[in-house]
């Protein structure tokens, strides 16, 4: 009798206990997205305005060279295995396609401006590797160091881009 | 920076903390413009890169049914950059469908690795699924590659036939 005079006593905290429970619960159940579209109506709707970020930056060698490594290898790769598949989908011959555009005749700056187009990408990507290999291999954090192969990678990319374009002509294939 | 405020403020005295802080927002609001944010709620397309569904949790960062731990990846990811530092000027000297097929393989390897990592650092937060969507395409180019060298003239051909206009 007493046991259960004081279970029930005992059990409307227990309910209570157990609906706080589940409240939480249910409040921890709105995954990320739903936090972030709240978040982002809200800030809509009260139109304040975005905290800068890209713009606070000045730009400096290293965030440079940085992201034209980057972006030189997309490029390239989005290149290569875009004209893979594309000559997958629409088989031509090789050959035939060039006799086409050697028939164009199109202005030699084009004609150059294209190769160092080609050129440019590959022979920064290449020298900057080094530069990125080095660093794995521990050398050249130092800061002067840093910025003495930085320039020296701009300056060699442009040199050997440019023997490439100009300095390299096979025959007539 | 509120720990370096709070130790100047020990040294000086906390009457010096609210001149700090006083002082602070008035220099923030020069230099910086910040853009006021109106976008439209029409525009569905910006709203579904607002949210991340991306990894969260550590084990969903870690992945599952890895053929080997990441840093082993790291590893071999240098050597193949290592191995092209040598591939690539040779390229210049001999060709042949040696080279073609080598070239191939290394550089695709290489860019592969490199649009995967680029795809992790910015798309995969919004689109979790693209990383196998690249896998699926990157395939297809490989075989395009393997067919040119096979079928057609090759890379390296290709090259010195698109250099000699």
């Amino acid at each position: 009798m007493a046991l259960l005079v004081r279970s029930l006593a005992r059990s409307p905290c227990f309910l209570r206990q157990t609906s706080m429970l589940v409240s939480r619960r249910s409040k921890m159940a709105t995954n990320a997205y739903e936090e972030m579209s709240r978040y982002w109506t809200r800030n809509r709707k009260l139109n304040r305005p975005l905290s800068p970020f890209l713009t606070v930056y000045k730009p400096h060698l290293a965030m440079m060279t940085s992201l034209t490594h980057r972006i030189t290898g997309v490029v390239m790769q989005v290149a290569i295995c875009g004209t893979a598949i594309i000559l997958l989908c629409f088989p031509v011959d090789f050959k035939k396609c060039l006799e086409y555009v050697r028939d164009l005749s199109l202005p030699a700056p084009l004609i150059y401006g294209a190769k160092y187009v080609f050129a440019f990408p590959v022979t920064y990507h290449f020298l900057n590797g080094l530069r990125h290999l080095a660093w794995d291999a521990g050398y050249g954090f130092g800061l002067k160091t840093l910025y003495r192969s930085g320039y020296f990678v701009i300056a060699l990319s442009a040199v050997v881009s440019t023997y490439f374009v100009f300095g390299i002509k096979p025959s007539a294939l | 920076m509120a720990t370096v405020m709070l130790l100047r403020a020990c040294s000086r005295g906390s009457r010096n903390l609210l001149l700090q802080m006083r002082a602070l927002p008035q220099c923030q609001s020069q230099a910086v413009i910040s853009k006021p944010f109106t976008a439209s709620p029409a525009l569905a397309t910006i709203e579904y890169f607002r949210a991340r569904r991306g990894p969260f949790t550590p084990e969903e960062k870690r992945g599952k049914n890895h053929i080997m731990t990441a840093s082993t990846h790291w590893k071999v990811e240098r050597i193949v950059a290592v191995a092209m530092v040598g591939i690539m000027p040779a390229a210049l000297f001999i060709q042949g469908s040696t080279m073609d097929h080598l070239l191939s393989t290394f550089v695709y390897l290489h860019g592969f690795w490199g649009i995967d990592g680029v795809l992790k650092d910015y798309m995969l937060k919004f689109v979790p699924w693209i990383c196998k969507l690249w896998y699926l395409i990157a395939i297809v180019g490989f075989a395009g590659l393997v067919n040119f060298n096979y079928n057609d003239v090759g890379v390296c051909k290709a090259i010195q036939m698109i250099w000699s206009l």
